[in-house]
């Protein structure tokens, strides 16, 4: 039942996102978003709020268990880990790249995925990286910015962190999509989706313990400095995206 | 007639040569020379943290036009606005917030490689297209701003990842720009500036 619940209201998510989303790409004011890092965040109080809860969530569970996680297991073992749940993510990466019409990455995604599931033992050893098959992420929010699907609003989503609308609506699609996932609901071990998401999240954490924790230390606004990091890096990972459109020195080149 | 066309073809030399006048060439080779300083100072031990933020300040004073990116940071409203003094001020506080902000942020040397690739020129600038390679991580991309000021090129910005260092901080420091005005700003950075150092990734 409570299971039930909660797919239910993904799909309403989904619907509802998908109308704005839909309503965005189409409005004006929205329609130059991607080139434009300095986003439009309508939501800035309450995003401001989901900031601030998420806050005190790194600092009085992530940022431990990270630290904990560091402290227990060597790094071999950690990038065992991370390099097995990165191969997991391989099929959907590479259904990304073929909705996008990038063959070329398709076909080197699919061979990561044989190379590191059997040479690479269950992908704890990315032996593909190592031979010249490079990783490169691709989302379900990547492949709708490149069909011209607009970013819609900045939003802070409660535990993820920085996203848009078009980007959360890929995360909750892949929820659905992702043949990994797929497969783990099917056969009733939807609970390993969870913590295959919290062991992410922890390892993310862990690798970036200090940067994260130096950006905190060295902004003035630490929310508006990630805000600014994720559209500007998002921005640069969606191909055709160019980030220079609006070019700040242009009020100073008489000089 | 002659000489009209004598004229003009000078003209049209000096013109055209004003407008490409940071050839490729000049701007790889400094960027080569940026890189190389920033592996010497990865390569200083993480306890001695003096000498890295010294050499970084060093870096920072004599490759990049920290005056022309504080002014840009602030955009045109406010530096219209701003005296001498403030502007002056603000471009001292600020050189030493970026020295914090990268020499907490920089890591240890562990066989990184630095390789610069190809340039573009684009109007009065070049853009230099270059990358870090390490063992332990993914590839960086780097891309150099590079504009010639007073006969010398100086580095305007430069993205890592795509993330723009000049952005990121106009965007950090829009809204205590717009709540407390320029003089809250220096007065916070110039707190943030003493706060006691922090601790390296890989230390």
């Amino acid at each position: 039942m409570f299971n039930y619940n909660i797919k239910m209201y993904l799909k309403i998510f989904i619907l509802a996102s998908f109308v704005f989303i839909t309503n965005c790409s189409v409005n004006e004011n929205y329609s130059v978003v991607d080139k434009t890092p300095e986003a439009q965040d309508p939501w800035e109080s309450l995003n401001r709020g989901t900031f601030a809860f998420n806050q005190q969530f790194d600092k009085y569970l992530l940022s431990p268990l990270a630290k904990g996680y560091r402290f227990i297991f060597p790094s071999e073992i950690r990038t065992g880990v991370r390099n097995f749940l990165s191969n997991l993510s391989e099929p959907w990466t590479s259904i990304n790249a073929i909705l996008q019409g990038d063959f070329k990455n398709t076909g080197n995604t699919i061979a990561r995925f044989l190379i590191n599931s059997t040479v690479g033992i269950l992908g704890i050893f990315d032996v593909a990286t190592e031979i010249g098959f490079e990783k490169q992420k691709e989302d379900f929010g990547q492949t709708l910015a490149v069909h011209g699907v607009g970013p819609g609003p900045y939003l802070m989503l409660p535990f993820l962190g920085p996203s848009t609308l078009r980007d959360a609506l890929g995360k909750v699609t892949s929820l659905y999509a992702d043949p990994v996932t797929l497969a783990l609901e099917r056969n009733d071990k939807d609970q390993w989706i969870w913590i295959g998401m919290a062991v992410k999240g922890i390892d993310f954490r862990e690798q970036n313990l200090e940067k994260i924790d130096n950006l905190n230390a060295t902004s003035v606004d630490f929310y508006a400095t990630l805000r600014s990091l994720y559209l500007e890096r998002r921005s640069s990972m969606i191909r055709n995206q160019n980030v220079n459109d609006t070019d700040p020195f242009q009020e100073f080149d008489v000089e | 007639m002659k000489n009209l066309l004598r004229y003009l073809f000078i003209a049209f030399f000096l013109l055209s040569h004003s407008s490409f006048s940071l050839d490729s060439e000049v701007a790889k080779s400094f960027v080569i020379e940026i890189g190389n300083q920033a592996i010497k100072i990865l390569k200083i031990p993480v306890d001695d943290k003096e000498k890295r933020k010294n050499e970084l300040q060093d870096l920072l004073q004599e490759k990049f036009d920290m005056k022309l990116i504080s002014k840009v940071i602030l955009g045109s409203k406010i530096t219209k606005n701003a005296s001498v003094e403030q502007l002056d001020k603000f471009s001292e506080v600020f050189q030493l917030h970026i020295v914090k902000i990268y020499s907490s942020q920089l890591g240890t040397y562990k066989g990184q490689v630095f390789t610069v690739n190809n340039t573009e020129i684009k109007k009065k600038d070049a853009f230099v297209y270059s990358t870090i390679e390490s063992p332990d991580y993914p590839v960086t991309n780097i891309v150099w701003r590079i504009r010639e000021r007073n006969n010398i090129p100086k580095v305007i910005d430069m993205q890592v990842e795509g993330v723009s260092l000049l952005r990121t901080k106009k965007n950090d420091f829009a809204m205590v720009l717009d709540q407390i005005g320029l003089d809250g700003l220096i007065n916070k950075l110039d707190q943030m500036n003493k706060i006691s150092d922090l601790k390296i990734p890989g230390e």
